[in-house]
């Protein structure tokens, strides 16, 4: 017997409903966290780059209709890095 | 208007008369660890230090999204490293198959167990999702990294 979704294309849940994952762009970028800076030049005259890890990061996926445009499906991923700290101190006796 | 990120206050006086237990070697009513859940806000909300319990005034909403948020996973107890003690949720915090159209930005962390007394807000770069997932994903559950620290 053979299964007639055999070679069907895959479908993704979106605002459209389940639609087939080629009526659809893909994108995914990542906001706020890693900085780049150039770090000193060391004894040896080197510059190099170095990767400042900040608080947090935001990873997104994005389906968009290849037709419109439109924004169908949308993910995001927040990766924190710290959480709070709450410091205590110590009154005077 | 805007959050702000920060414990909150209410919060630190709580833990000074026990109202709070992440862990479960507390001699209260119950020795089971409490229960605490994590709401989504509006850029609009103004959470911060002030907030003392979980209010509905402010929060996400959108298909799939229950008011009130989700059960944080509590699988590991609080300890300490050096001088500072540190919990961290034991899972990502997420929200599945979720569409919030208005912008948020923050989370409420907070004690469903004690009459949702607030513990602590955290705030993120302004988000929408669409028919998506959103993931929280925790910080390493250290004396440097985890969630909640007190040094």
């Amino acid at each position: 017997m053979v299964d007639s979704n055999e070679d069907s294309v895959p479908l993704i849940y979106t605002t459209k409903g389940n639609v087939p994952i080629t009526d659809l762009d893909y994108k995914h970028f990542w906001e706020d966290g890693l900085t780049l800076s150039v770090l000193p030049e060391t004894r040896e005259g080197n510059m190099s780059l170095g990767i400042k890890k900040g608080g947090q990061i935001t990873h997104i996926e994005e389906y968009c209709d290849k037709q419109s445009g439109e924004v169908v499906k949308r993910n995001v991923a927040v990766y924190l890095f710290n959480g709070m700290n709450v410091a205590s101190e110590q009154g005077e006796l | 208007m805007a959050n702000t990120a920060a414990i909150s206050t209410s919060f630190k006086t709580e833990l000074l008369n026990g109202h709070h237990a992440f862990g479960t070697a507390v001699v209260r009513g119950a020795t089971t660890a409490d229960t605490y859940k994590a709401a989504l806000f509006l850029t609009t909300a103004t959470l911060g230090a002030g907030t003392t319990a979980y209010s509905a005034t402010g929060e996400v909403s959108g298909t799939n999204y229950t008011a009130g948020g989700v059960t944080v996973t509590n699988g590991t107890a609080p300890t300490s490293s050096g001088t500072t003690a540190y919990w961290t949720p034991s899972a990502a915090l997420a929200w599945t198959t979720v569409t919030l159209s208005t912008a948020f930005d923050a989370v409420h962390l907070y004690n469903s167990t004690q009459s949702n007394k607030s513990v602590a807000v955290f705030t993120f770069g302004s988000q929408t999702v669409t028919a998506g997932n959103f993931t929280l994903n925790m910080p390493t559950n250290d004396s440097t990294n985890a969630l909640i620290r007190l040094a």
